[in-house]
């Protein structure tokens, strides 16, 4: 039927009306025969193997984790509760599993340049125990240490400097002392040195002796004087010589006391790790910076009695530790990390800091590693959204993935917040897989907007809503279910209760061919009915358990559908389900409340006089249409247009109206039931008001599909029933639609008893016709439509009004001009 | 300088002054704090002595008296009026360097001309006589054992209150026992040793000029008792 209406349109013809009769109960509603499944209950199916319905997902994802190459990190899209995480999840697990573990990520002490840490990269298991080897090595230097300096081996040698260089510096001023006691002099000490005086009998001459002597004597006293002096004065010079001499013998000493003692302690360790090389630069680094430092650890281990504790986190030690921040040991395979609040921090890495008598301090051992480390080697799962929300985060995502390497820079340092001394660790090559997890407008938007995200997300997994509903794949939905039944630890179902869970998620799809892939919904579906089942004390769940699960669901969203059914109901809001009306129609509207979803009548009315061709939308006019609401209605426009004024201007101004609404229309699904109000307006014919109508229509007339017809239908069917079902009333929804019947057994009861009744119509006269009561009418030749169809008595409507519009601007001519024009007409 | 004795109901004393003999180049030597020890031990007074030698007043007015400093080597001139003033100020900083330590003890800083003997002489009446030096020489090790100087007629057990006294500044290494066999050898044994300081009894110095040998030859504080 479709077809032939297609081909009308092609032609641009005007669709010919056929009788339409009241749809055959069966194409209500597609039923699941439980009868015809091959088990009893989900204890006797397998468990699904991989997944269903998503082969297009999981092709994509094979693809995306195969491929190596720079730019392939994966977005997998589609709406919520599809299971795209566990899916993706379970894929990277399972690969991952055969990858090889990536090494441990350590950061340790930089010796040159302290402020930027440097990034180990280890085997598996190896940074622990390197940690743990650095940590009993600083244990051990400060007993070590201390206990060399002690030993009698040091005190001797030390004391055997001290006594070569005392031997020497006391012969210094024994030799000039001797010197000086063999010219007769002395050295006499002075608050600040030496001076050196004549002497007689043991005595030091004053100066009245002094004057007795002869000046010769006097002469060669002060000569042998300054003889003296001079030797004491470079007796003094060599002394402090070899002072520095000493200093520089003793530090000798101590540097290999110390070298020695710390050498013994790392000869272990150097073996353990001579095969990696970065350890050992980093352990000849240690090294040297213990014996440089053997004074200060000496020091320390006096003043504390041994080790720092392990709640010390600022030590002078720590530059020996090894900060591991990414520890693989029992890893099975390349890791999969799910980064479920992936802020920069927790995506990057941190620096955390230490007050200290109010001064922040850090040091590498407060560096945190983030996920993007974690997951280095294997796979990182984010949720784009929640990235995107996070300050910062997708920026610095798009910088690693691009340079390859996660970079820890505190934000704090990016923004220049904070002035405190931090570090800038050395950047640690990163090779990882992300994988986003969104819904298509993101990746949509992303890829509109952000000229990175293409290059770097090259890969989509795009998870479908549904899939067909054949035998295979029905078997392949019982699976799933009987998998998730298991592993959420619910009671068998038995194939009665399978088949109503086939059926809901058809009706989920809103098409009777289709079953819909949402896993959380089904997993909602299964715990409920699972729980009316502990409820009746029942083994396994029926049916009838998930059928009082789904309308316990409904009952529990429901109560605005009702509020709004009884507002109908109370004749406040005005809706007739018998008589006749002119101009006006049950429209059918859907409200949508997240999950939960109903459908209410609306009254339709129009209004038309002799204008110039213009139709008024209300809702527009008000602001309370939306966009694709006045598409459909400038559309009815043109097919009134193409219609009817083909020979005449469309001399019609008209408004129309969804009665009684309080809050913004949209969709076009009303456009059907507009043009039929319209159409009375003009042709003066009564409508049903026992029937509702929906539908969207082309320029021809033609009606169209459009969504939530299973809610409609019942939205109706709900008040006629309260108001008592008549046998005439029923519902008009385009053919197009039949195939997405899912209708409550009430209605397809009601159907099947001829209290009610579903007409599927492919044309606007198709509903005109039944509507009116009255052919629509087919044109002839000349463009002209039987006058006592529809179509004829809109054509005359329009032919008078444009008579008289004639008339009013050019009244004579006129006149004759309209006159002969319905003359010809008329032949 | 002088302040008030501490109140104190300590036990009969038989020690009542501690003289401290410095030469005038041992103002930071470590002779003073055994001497406030032994003061404190004791609650005696304490005599700070800064003993100038007449050789080196008659050497400061001789016409060519320069002096050669410590541990530059630099020289000056030195008269007496120079010599006065950096005795003048070697007594200031002596003072000062006992003002905080000695809180609480009865002092008494000045200068004196004398020789060592001398000075057990003047002060017979004081108990304890501690002799210093200038400072310890950097040379020698950081533990050393401290001695006490014995004959054969010493009493051990007359060592043991000034030893106790002293036991904070001998913790770290035991005591060793000399026994005086002469000038010579002892003072051959002592640069040996290297004693962290060294007791010996008045009662024990057969040979006056034996005691001013070891002053003058070693840098180690001799504490003289009664």
């Amino acid at each position: 039927m479709l077809d032939s209406v297609n081909a009308a349109h092609d032609a641009g013809a005007v669709v010919p009306a056929r009788p339409v009769a009241a749809l055959e109960p069966g194409l209500l509603c597609r039923r699941c025969d439980a009868e015809a499944l091959s088990f009893l209950t989900t204890t006797d199916l397998p468990d699904l193997d991989g997944t269903i319905g998503q082969g297009r997902a999981t092709n994509a994802l094979e693809f995306g984790v195969g491929m190596a190459h720079e730019g392939y990190n994966l977005f997998v899209m589609g709406t919520p509760g599809l299971g795209k995480s566990p899916i993706a999840r379970g894929m990277l697990e399972q690969r991952a599993a055969t990858m090889p573990i990536p090494p441990d990520c350590c950061l340790v002490h930089n010796f040159r340049t302290p402020h930027q840490p440097i990034a180990l990269m280890l085997a598996p298991g190896t940074g622990v125990e390197l940690q743990r080897d650095m940590r009993n090595l600083v244990r051990d230097i400060l007993s070590g240490i201390p206990a060399a300096f002690d030993g009698d081996d040091y005190r001797t040698r030390a004391q055997e400097i001290n006594d070569e260089f005392k031997e020497r510096e006391e012969g210094l001023f024994t030799a000039v002392a001797e010197e000086a006691m063999r010219k007769n002099l002395m050295l006499v000490r002075t608050p600040g040195g030496w001076t050196v005086a004549p002497v007689r009998n043991g005595e030091v001459f004053g100066p009245e002796e002094f004057q007795k002597l002869s000046e010769a004597e006097q002469q060669e006293i002060e000569r042998n004087s300054d003889i003296v002096r001079q030797k004491l004065r470079n007796a003094v010079q060599e002394s402090t010589r070899l002072h520095r001499e000493h200093a520089r013998r003793m530090e000798a000493l101590n540097t290999d006391v110390a070298s020695r003692r710390v050498d013994q302690h790392l000869e272990e360790l150097r073996a353990h790790y001579r095969a990696l090389p970065e350890v050992m630069t980093f352990l000849s680094e240690v090294r040297d910076d213990i014996v440089d430092n053997a004074d200060e650890i000496r020091r320390f281990a006096a003043e504390n009695k041994g080790p720092p504790s392990a709640d010390q986190r600022l030590t002078p030690f720590n530059r020996y530790y090894v900060n591991v921040l990414v520890d693989r040991n029992g890893s099975t395979g390349a890791p999969v990390i799910y980064e479920d609040h992936p802020t920069y921090q927790n995506l990057i890495g941190r620096i955390e800091h230490l007050a200290q008598f109010g001064t922040l301090l850090t040091d590498f051992t407060l560096i945190k590693g983030g996920a993007l480390l974690r997951a280095n080697g294997g796979y990182l799962i984010l949720d784009a959204r929640k990235v995107l929300m996070q300050p910062f985060a997708w920026d610095a995502l798009k910088r690693a993935l691009r340079a390859r390497e996660a970079r820890i820079q505190p934000l704090e340092q990016m923004l220049s917040l904070a002035s405190t001394i931090t570090l800038e660790p050395a950047p640690i090559p990163l090779d990882v897989k992300v994988v986003l997890t969104g819904d298509r407008l993101l990746y949509h938007l992303l890829s509109a907007y952000d000229p990175d995200f293409p290059l770097l997300f090259k890969v989509q997994a795009d998870f479908a809503e549904d899939f067909a509903r054949d035998t295979d794949n029905t078997r392949g939905f019982a699976c799933l279910i009987a998998t998730l039944q298991r592993q959420h630890k619910l009671r068998p179902m038995d194939r009665g209760a399978v088949a109503r869970l086939i059926e809901h998620a058809a009706r989920r799809a809103e098409d009777a061919e289709k079953l819909s892939l949402h896993r959380e919904d089904l997993l909602d579906n299964l715990r409920e009915a699972d729980w009316w089942a502990q409820r009746a004390g029942s083994d396994v769940v029926q049916a009838a358990h998930v059928l009082q699960a789904i309308a316990a669901g409904i009952q529990r969203a429901d109560q605005l559908r009702e509020r709004m059914h009884e507002s109908i109901l109370r004749d406040i809001h005005r809706i007739q389900t018998s008589g006749m009306a002119i101009a006006q129609v049950n429209g059918l509207a859907v409200v949508l409340l997240g999950k939960h979803s109903f459908g209410h009548p609306t009254r339709i009315t129009a209004t038309a006089h002799p204008g110039n061709g213009k139709v008024i939308d209300i809702q527009r006019e008000s602001e309370l249409g939306g966009a694709i609401h006045s598409k459909g209605v400038l559309i009815l426009s043109a097919f009134l247009a193409q219609r009817y004024a083909q020979r005449q201007p469309l001399t019609l101004a008209a408004s129309l109206v969804f009665e009684q609404t309080y809050g913004a229309v949209d969709g076009d699904s009303a456009s059907a039931a507009e043009l039929c109000t319209l159409l009375s307006a003009l042709s003066g014919l009564p409508l049903r008001q026992d029937l509702a109508i929906t539908g969207s229509v082309d320029q021809h007339g033609a009606v169209q599909a459009i969504g939530g017809v299973n809610e409609k239908i019942e939205g109706f069917f709900d008040i006629c029933k309260a108001r008592g079902l008549s046998g005439t009333q029923g519902v008009l929804i385009p053919e197009a639609n039949i195939k997405h019947l899912m209708l409550r057994d009430d209605v397809v009861e009601a159907a099947r008893s001829g209290r009610f009744k579903v007409y599927a119509i492919s044309s606007i006269d198709q509903a005109m016709t039944l509507l009116s009561g009255t052919q629509a009418g087919d044109v002839d030749a000349q463009g002209a439509f039987p006058s006592d169809t529809v179509n004829g008595r809109v054509q005359a409507r329009l032919h008078d009004w444009a008579g008289l519009l004639q008339r009013f601007a050019h009244p004579k001519s006129g006149e004759s001009q309209n006159d002969d024009e319905r003359s010809g007409n008329d032949s | 300088m002088t302040t008030s004795a501490p109140e104190t109901t300590a036990e009969p004393r038989r020690v009542r002054e501690i003289v401290l003999a410095l030469e005038t180049d041992g103002r930071d030597s470590p002779a003073i704090p055994l001497a406030l020890s032994l003061a404190r031990h004791f609650a005696a007074g304490l005599v700070a002595l800064l003993v100038e030698s007449e050789a080196l007043r008659r050497a400061a007015s001789l016409p060519f008296c320069v002096e050669v400093r410590r541990h530059s080597g630099d020289e000056r001139r030195l008269d007496p009026a120079l010599l006065e003033r950096s005795l003048r100020q070697a007594l200031q900083q002596l003072e000062r360097s006992l003002m905080a330590p000695a809180s609480g003890l009865r002092v008494d800083v000045r200068r004196v001309c004398s020789r060592p003997l001398q000075l057990l002489d003047e002060h017979a009446t004081a108990d304890i006589v501690v002799f210093g030096r200038s400072t310890v020489s950097r040379w020698l090790p950081a533990e050393r054992s401290p001695i006490r100087l014995e004959t054969a007629a010493t009493d051990p057990a007359h060592f043991d209150e000034a030893a106790r006294a002293l036991q904070a500044h001998t913790a770290s290494a035991p005591w060793e026992r000399l026994h005086w066999t002469g000038d010579a050898d002892v003072l051959a044994r002592l640069r040996r040793r290297r004693p962290s300081l060294i007791l010996i009894s008045r009662r024990d110095i057969a040979r006056a000029d034996g005691l001013q040998q070891l002053i003058e030859a070693l840098d180690e504080p001799i504490v003289v008792l009664p």
